[in-house]
């Protein structure tokens, strides 16, 4: 089946299908090629000549140089908000997961789809109510009403994902692990992890990722310059007369090169995750 | 090493939008201490639900499971002391076969060095103690079935459930495997209970057998008594390869003598003078019941008599030492199995047949039970 889909795109079919798989990567990649190039420019260069590179190495020292100093005191934010919310957003959905893939209790049918209901929800929809939460809960100003408010936010789509690849395990790994005296604990350990290690990864990723670029929670949530993550001190670029775009490019690719080196480590697992777990 | 009893054991499932399925009926079972049973049966008669009650990964309905005379009612699994090898075999591909084996004994905080000697002895037994330290993806089908045993056996439960293992090897290795299992079920001196719907693994490996049928216990006896005697239609009709031959009729009486006469067929008419409680079946509707093997093409120069009858043959299947021969009485096909070579060229023809007088069964159409041999 496989084959023969491989031998039919090749010919016609084939070129269009490279043509537009290039023209995307082209898409995609062409702003991120863009903002490399002007870190390495003053506003001067850039006004004269926005598209071909120039390599100033001195320039791209001192645009990154201010970058830095503006976005690193938000980089230990960031990576501890990031960090704390993508392990424990995993922690919980599989919990949650496994309970729902693997008993029924009544209700949990109509409670899966009070869940599923919530998804279809435009996250902005719940600004205003999760800031007035964290108000009433004297959390508003802290990175641990953040860190609360990316763990909730990621449950229902990790859930949603975990439970159908843990309902996936044939029921007799989890019936022989039982006859072997095996809490839930320890299937959850023993058999759920290692079964959905792909896709949890995967997860992973994706929750990292939106917990870094996440803008609009913590800039309404935070007050406290010191606790701002990267993504809001980069309003510290926005110059009130001048904007100065090799800074402001340099600090842009600056505050991505974690999610880069991230998704190269993962995207292994990334790719896995989209198939099935190999089961014997 | 245990007993096991279930005392009227009912399992009902509800099915999502209220369906109910009782997939294990009253079901009356006593195994002996160091017995292999064999539960046998097609395919949704309710086994592996049998089997999963015993374990206890299924609470009962009603009624009552005991083992070594304890009841088990509400107990979970983990305390029922017994072992399960599952039909795939439910390894954990991200352990070696070491750690798939020692997983159980871990879990029960057995000692290292006592695991050791379990997992080491049990592999000995089982032959696979050159696979230890690789994963169940690069092991053959019948290596994984052996780890699976061994996790079984390293465990030194009461008892042993296997709910059809060797339905995923192919036919060679299935034939060693149960000699390898009966062997081992020697050594261990263990109770089993074996789940298949393969009959000739019934037959060759249970000491007794229980054969079911949509969730109800047809007949439970050793493979000869449930050759010999099958209490019912179902049973008579399941066992065997091919199945029993079934033909409608009632008992008639002539000259001081009994004979079976075929209902839609003037010419079919067997002796049964051996049946000493005819009187009360006369003129009533009966199933003849007669084995393939019990019938063969009646030898050259032997006269037709009281267990002979004429029928048509349709077809030859010839297996080497035994020849198949399919013929039609009226409008129904018996299969006759014996070592009587019968000419192709008689294809189409009328042939004499003759029965084996002391293998005649005869059935009850309305309750579908035995009546003869009483
Ligand atoms: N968890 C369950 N929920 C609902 N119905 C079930 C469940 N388990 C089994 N059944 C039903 O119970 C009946 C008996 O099933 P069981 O698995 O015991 O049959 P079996 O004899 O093992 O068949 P097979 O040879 O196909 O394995 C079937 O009708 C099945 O659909
Ligand atoms: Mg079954």
């Amino acid at each position: 089946m496989r084959n023969e889909n491989r031998r039919r795109s090749s010919g016609w079919k084939g070129v269009g299908i490279h043509a537009a798989i290039w023209m995307v990567l082209v898409m995609e990649l062409f702003p991120l090629w863009v903002m490399l190039q002007t870190s390495f420019k003053d506003n001067r260069l850039f006004i004269q000549d926005p598209w071909s590179p120039i390599f100033s190495w001195d320039l791209a020292l001192r645009n990154y140089k201010e970058a830095l100093g503006i976005l690193l005191p938000g980089v230990v934010n960031s990576l501890a908000l990031s960090g704390v919310v993508t392990v424990g957003t995993l922690f919980l959905a599989l919990m949650g997961a496994y309970f729902f893939a693997r008993y029924r209790m009544p209700l949990s049918g109509f409670l899966w789809w009070v869940f599923l209901v919530l998804m279809l929800l435009p996250a902005v929809v719940n600004l205003v109510p999760v800031v007035s939460v964290l108000g009433r809960l004297k959390l508003l100003n802290s990175l641990v009403g953040l860190g609360l408010v990316g763990i909730a936010g990621g449950q229902v789509f990790c859930m949603y994902v975990l439970r159908g690849f843990i309902e996936e395990i044939p029921r007799d790994y989890f019936d022989a692990a039982e006859i072997d005296g095996a809490s839930h604990w320890s299937q959850l350990w023993r058999i759920v992890v290692p079964f959905c290690w792909p896709v949890l990864a995967t997860l992973g990723v994706l929750v990292f990722v939106n917990q870094w670029n996440d803008f609009l929670v913590p800039l309404v949530a935070l007050r406290d310059p010191e606790l701002f993550p990267v993504g809001v001190r980069l309003i510290y670029l926005d110059g009130e007369y001048i904007k100065r775009w090799g800074v402001i490019t340099a600090a842009f690719t600056f505050s991505s090169l974690p999610l880069l080196v991230l998704f190269l480590i993962a995207s292994g697992a990334f790719v896995r995750g989209f198939e099935r777990p190999f089961l014997r | 090493m245990a007993t096991i009893e279930l005392v009227g054991v009912s399992k009902i499932f509800e099915r999502s939008g209220g369906r109910r399925v009782e997939a294990v009926k009253k079901l009356d079972l006593q195994i002996c201490n160091r017995e292999f049973v064999v539960l046998l049966g097609p395919s949704g008669c309710g086994k592996t639900t049998t089997l999963r009650l015993i374990a206890g990964l299924e609470e009962v309905t009603t009624g009552e499971i005991r083992i070594g005379g304890r009841v088990m009612n509400g107990t979970p699994a983990k305390d029922r002391d017994i072992a399960m090898v599952f039909q795939n075999y439910a390894l954990y591909p991200h352990m070696t076969a070491y750690e798939n084996m020692a997983f159980g004994l871990r879990l029960r905080g057995v000692n290292r060095s006592e695991i050791d000697r379990r997992v080491r002895d049990a592999a000995g037994i089982l032959g696979i103690t050159d696979i230890l330290d690789r994963k169940p993806g690069t092991l053959s089908g019948g290596q994984c079935q052996r780890v699976a045993v061994g996790r079984a056996i390293v465990r030194q439960p009461k008892a042993f459930l296997f709910d059809e293992p060797l339905s995923n090897l192919d036919a060679k290795l299935r034939a060693q495997m149960r000699t390898e299992l009966l062997k081992l079920h020697q050594r261990l001196q263990a109770t089993m209970v074996y789940v298949t719907h393969d009959q000739v693994e019934a037959m060759t490996m249970g000491e007794r057998i229980a054969v079911m049928h949509n969730g109800e216990l047809q007949q439970y006896g050793t493979p000869i008594e449930i050759y010999r005697r099958p209490e019912n239609v179902f049973v008579a009709g399941f066992i065997g390869t091919p199945g029993m031959n079934f033909l409608h009729g009632s008992l008639r009486c002539e000259g001081g003598r009994i004979y079976f006469q075929a209902a839609d067929v003037d010419s079919f008419r067997i002796s049964m003078s051996n049946f000493n409680g005819a009187s009360r079946w006369m003129g009533r509707d009966l199933l003849l019941g007669m084995r393939a093997e019990d019938i063969s093409p009646l030898g050259i120069g032997k006269a037709p008599n009281e267990n002979t009858f004429l029928a048509t043959v349709e077809f030859v299947e010839t297996l080497g030492a035994e020849s198949m021969v399919y013929m039609n009485i009226g409008e129904v096909t018996l299969v006759s199995r014996s070592r009587e070579e019968l000419d192709r060229r008689e294809v189409g023809h009328r042939v004499h047949f003759e029965v084996n007088p002391e293998r005649l069964y005869l059935f009850d159409p309305e309750s579908s039970k035995r009546i003869y041999p009483e």
